[in-house]
């Protein structure tokens, strides 16, 4: 008996496995050293042919240059300003949006999901002249809100929420009414908490695509005080110059936040699936 | 009666800030845009009706209709290589293995960079003249390979393409892979089942409806993303790269990108709209087929 469960791991398929996942971990990871290695250099010492595979010299400037050649401090609070707001509310709209779609009575519940999915269909590039046309008319223009406002909506967001709830039992719910809870109860105290594990994944997408947006940041917003990282980045990253060393730097800068939030949703993405066990 | 108003009234409030929205900065924007492909309008003065000019200009441009083309050959290759890998990684990472959530994060972490600024990282590496593949290559003693000719360009792209894909889909495939219970594989092996087996009698049916989702997300994100080409090589050279979604990009904002074409917003329109159908088949064709083989299935 121990020796069939202990199958699986027998030596050869372990070693191999360990070895694939290894391997893969160096193709992953080396651009990222090779990111890090730019950042410590000057321009001469990267374009040096035959190459320096450390640079010659670790050049600390570019950490340093970086916050006075742009704005960085006020991009990055710019940026993690933005994203948390669009994360925190896109994950709650959405969630409602699904759990009706999931588990309560919509009138033209056909229509509206048809809508959705026209919207999730649909490119944003088809559709942003005419979104900026109405974020214009609206006079939300170069502000914070105008562009948190485009970012709400995400067809993505309600589909893979309302695959979650559709797998709570339904039982749960009648029980809650049977106890008199408000279905706005059942949606914040049930079906929420359960679904912490999709809450979570979903959470981390948008943060990390809020994060990284750079086209929409670029369209709706113009004045300094309002930009984010990512066009901050962008002007070392000209037509015709490309400052690689200050480009980098300010990347490796602007990704730890992203790193940290990972690691913490990791985690608690994980307890949570340990914990509730209640799933199917 | 109450109750059941009652019920809808609370519905209604679970959908309505997300029907606001998709009305008026989803649907709204649409319609226009299918008012708009009917006009000639250069972004600056007045729109002109201009009838049918528009629709007949998609049939006759040949540069479009090889960048639908390139968009079919980037996307499936793309998916070709991501998805395998990342159910494997997935899989792998499920199970009890020292060191997993560190792997995680490592597998996690290009989706958590910029893939504009990625592909300027990507470009060291892969550019002809000093990048460092091309130096290593030297090394060992193997002659250069210029990575982003006419010939090897797509396939590059599709490979850092895959790069920073990978991650995305992996997180994906666990959240699924997490809902399976456990007691399921215990009793598989307890019948004495191998581990392709399991895989192929337990978690790919269980993992179905995630599978759904992720294989959506995969082919549309596949079909519209052009970020990273965008930097690596703008389209070129000559056209070699071109995907649809960068082409229409550079209808509606050429000045952005650098290139000489003239801003169409008319045209633009019409070529939005053939797009937006062109992925609304494929992935209807995609719901289609796989509600048929669930269908065989159960």
């Amino acid at each position: 008996m121990e020796a069939i469960t202990k199958s699986k791991w027998d030596r050869p398929a372990y070693l191999l496995v360990i070895m694939l996942l290894i391997a893969f971990s160096i193709a992953t990871l080396f651009p990222f050293l090779w990111m890090i290695s730019t950042s410590l250099r000057t321009d001469v010492d990267l374009f040096k042919n035959p190459m320096n595979w450390i640079p010659s010299s670790l050049y600390l400037n570019n950490y340093q240059e970086v916050w006075t050649a742009i704005p960085f401090g006020q991009y990055f609070l710019n940026t993690f300003k933005l994203t948390v707001i669009i994360t925190v509310l896109q994950v709650i709209i959405c969630s409602m949006a699904a759990y009706a779609f999931a588990k309560l009575k919509v009138p033209f519940k056909k229509t509206v999901f048809l809508l959705f999915m026209t919207n999730l269909m649909m490119p944003w590039h088809s559709i942003m002249v005419p979104q900026f046309s109405v974020v214009s008319e609206l006079g939300l223009y170069n502000t914070h809100t105008g562009y948190v406002l485009i970012q709400l909506f995400s067809g993505f967001g309600i589909f893979l929420m309302r695959q979650f709830f559709m797998s709570l039992p339904n039982e749960l719910n009648e029980a809650a009414r049977v106890d008199g809870y408000s279905e706005w109860q059942i949606f914040w105290r049930i079906a929420m908490p359960l679904s912490a594990p999709s809450l979570s994944t979903f959470a981390i997408f948008t943060f990390t695509f809020m994060w990284n947006d750079y086209l929409a940041p670029l369209i709706y917003l113009n004045d300094d005080s309002l930009k984010t990282l990512q066009l901050g980045l962008k002007a070392f990253q000209t037509e015709h110059t490309m400052d690689y060393g200050l480009l980098m730097a300010g990347t490796v800068l602007a990704t730890i936040p992203m790193i940290v939030v990972f690691l913490l949703g990791e985690r608690f993405f994980i307890q949570s699936v340990a914990t509730t066990g209640m799933k199917n | 009666m109450i109750r059941r108003w009652k019920n809808h009234a609370e519905a209604y409030l679970f959908v309505t800030p997300s029907v606001i929205l998709t009305v008026t900065l989803g649907i709204y924007p649409i319609l226009w845009a299918l008012r708009y492909m009917f006009y000639d309008y250069k972004g600056y003065g007045e729109a002109k009706f201009s009838g049918l000019y528009n629709i007949k200009r998609l049939f006759r441009d040949d540069y479009l209709w090889d960048a639908i083309g390139n968009t079919f050959v980037f996307a499936s290759g793309k998916m070709i290589l991501t998805l395998p890998i990342a159910l494997l990684l997935a899989v792998l990472l499920n199970g009890k293995l020292k060191g997993k959530n560190f792997l995680r994060g490592i597998y996690f972490m290009p989706t958590i960079f910029s893939t504009a600024v990625m592909a300027v990282v990507f470009y060291l590496i892969f550019n002809s003249y000093n990048g460092l593949l091309n130096q290593i290559l030297n090394m060992i003693g193997v002659p250069a390979v210029d990575w982003l000719n006419m010939q090897n360009a797509m396939l590059t792209c599709i490979i850092i393409a895959a790069w920073g894909g990978i991650g995305n889909y992996m997180l994906l495939f666990l959240a699924g892979l997490q809902g399976i219970p456990k007691d399921v594989y215990e009793s598989a092996e307890l019948d004495g089942a191998t581990g392709a087996r399991r895989f192929w009698s337990i978690t790919v049916p269980m993992l179905g409806p995630v599978l759904n989702i992720v294989m959506m997300l995969a082919i549309m994100s596949a079909l519209e993303s052009y970020e990273a080409i965008m930097v690596l090589t703008g389209g070129g050279p000559s056209g070699a790269t071109e995907v649809m979604h960068l082409y229409l990009y550079k209808l509606l904002f050429p000045v952005s990108t650098g290139e000489t074409m003239a801003q169409d917003i008319g045209y633009g329109s019409a070529v939005a709209m053939l797009l937006a159908l062109i992925v609304g088949a494929i992935t209807g064709l995609y719901l289609y087929l796989s509600r048929k083989l669930n269908d065989i299935y159960s």
